[in-house]
């Protein structure tokens, strides 16, 4: 029979740098999970992916023990990659830093479609140019 | 260690969590924690970074004029650290690895089986309980390769699990390093609790530039990177004869780990593997 779930827990880390600092300290310990077994399996699985943030959705179940899924990097870091820079503007409203053509826009809202709330593709379209807007980067045709 | 955070709350949609979550780890969080009922983005800032609150706020209150979800709310509260630090506590049970080895918390009353060699431990926040696969399979191989009065080294040591469970297979002397402060005094109060410190000395130090001489076993559960970046370090410290027992790594990436070991001049001689993990054990001829 398939273990129970007890709790699933939803983070953002560093790849490769997580510590258990929080969030993950106060998210797993709470669920009694050993903070220090996770911490190190999420490094050693995601080493190779280092400077980006990456979603990860850990299942906890009744007996403490428990799997993850590490799921595409956060839009950001792709809007960055595609951009070509190192960081958001520190004022995206006066400040562009940044930009990207709608056909990478497009490849991210696909890369990123199954992690996201969205409908269809251009409901995903949305979500990922309103988020490189608020980094100070642009769309451009 | 830091013990004061505090707890930022942005109460929003999830269309608007990678662009929240962004400027959250931009101004100091390292990471964030997504939460449902309301859904939220929750980050933690270190007490001293409390002034990067102001620029959070106003980046957050923009996300509108980007076509994105508005935050509805930005909940701020300290935290305490100590309550997350103990609360795994409860899971950590006594158990036993290979033919002899017992592992206990130290809050355990077990009694021990007459052939049982028992190692009492406090994990603390270091890593090291035995529940890891990789230190049970180091436990078991600990078992075999350690013989009374040999020299023995253990990289990043953690809890100091395996530094004590060589010193009471009879190693003669042992040097554990770890380069984190707080893993060093959580290993040096299991060394004294296991009444082992007159063989294993726990020094705070970076890796192999810590030690000094041969060893005829040297242990290193760590990650597979750090296994590879310093395999042309180890010949040097090994004995003639004496062996290498590596873990920390998945099986996806055994075959960089052990083409390093290769490359440095070692043997392999056995691998495990438990669930995902794998362990290994090289000679030097």
């Amino acid at each position: 029979m398939a273990k129970k779930v007890m709790t699933v827990i939803k983070l953002n880390l560093p790849a490769g740098a997580a510590t258990p600092a929080p969030p993950v300290g106060p998210a797993l310990g709470q669920a009694g999970v050993n903070i220090m077994e996770f911490v190190k399996r999420f490094n050693e699985q995601t080493a190779n992916q280092r400077g980006s943030t990456l979603p990860v959705e850990i299942t906890v179940y009744e007996d403490r023990s428990f799997t993850f899924v590490v799921k595409q990097p956060l839009a950001s870091d792709l809007i960055k990659q595609a951009a070509g820079i190192e960081s958001g503007s520190p004022n995206p409203l006066r400040q562009k830093v940044g930009k990207i053509t709608r056909e990478q826009l497009r490849q991210i809202a696909e890369r990123k479609m199954p992690d996201l709330n969205a409908n269809d593709i251009e409901a995903a379209m949305r979500i990922i140019a309103g988020t490189a807007r608020s980094m100070g980067v642009e769309i451009v045709d | 260690m830091d013990d004061r955070w505090i707890s930022v709350q942005a109460v929003a949609p999830p269309d608007a969590w990678d662009a929240v979550a962004t400027v959250l780890i931009e101004y100091g969080c390292t990471g964030v924690e997504l939460r449902e009922a309301p859904p939220r983005v929750v980050g933690y800032l270190p007490d001293e970074q409390a002034h990067q609150l102001e620029a959070i706020q106003e980046r957050l209150a923009l996300l509108p004029q980007f076509g994105l979800p508005a935050v509805l709310e930005l909940r701020v509260e300290p935290v305490q650290a100590h309550e997350w630090q103990r609360a795994w506590r409860r899971y950590f049970r006594s158990r036993r690895y290979g033919n002899c080895l017992r592992v206990q918390p130290s809050w355990s009353r077990r009694k021990p089986q007459p052939d049982e060699i028992v190692m009492v431990l406090d994990p603390g926040l270091a890593f090291g309980t035995g529940n890891h696969p990789t230190t049970a399979l180091c436990l078991s191989l600990l078992e075999k390769y350690v013989q009374p009065g040999l020299r023995v080294a253990d990289i990043g040591t953690g809890t100091g699990i395996l530094a004590i469970a060589a010193a009471k297979l009879g190693a003669g002397e042992v040097i554990a390093v770890d380069n984190d402060s707080l893993a060093v005094l959580v290993a040096r109060g299991n060394v004294e609790r296991n009444g082992v410190q007159d063989r294993v000395w726990v020094i705070e130090g970076d890796g192999w530039h810590a030690l000094h001489g041969v060893f005829d076993v040297i242990l290193c559960n760590i990650l597979s990177g750090f296994l590879v970046q310093t395999a042309p370090l180890v010949p040097r410290f090994l004995r003639e004869g004496g062996v290498y027992i590596v873990s920390g790594f998945i099986g996806r990436n055994a075959r960089e780990v052990f083409h390093a070991m290769e490359n440095a001049g070692l043997k392999r001689e056995e691998v495990h593997k438990r669930r995902s993990w794998v362990a290994a054990v090289f000679r030097k001829n």
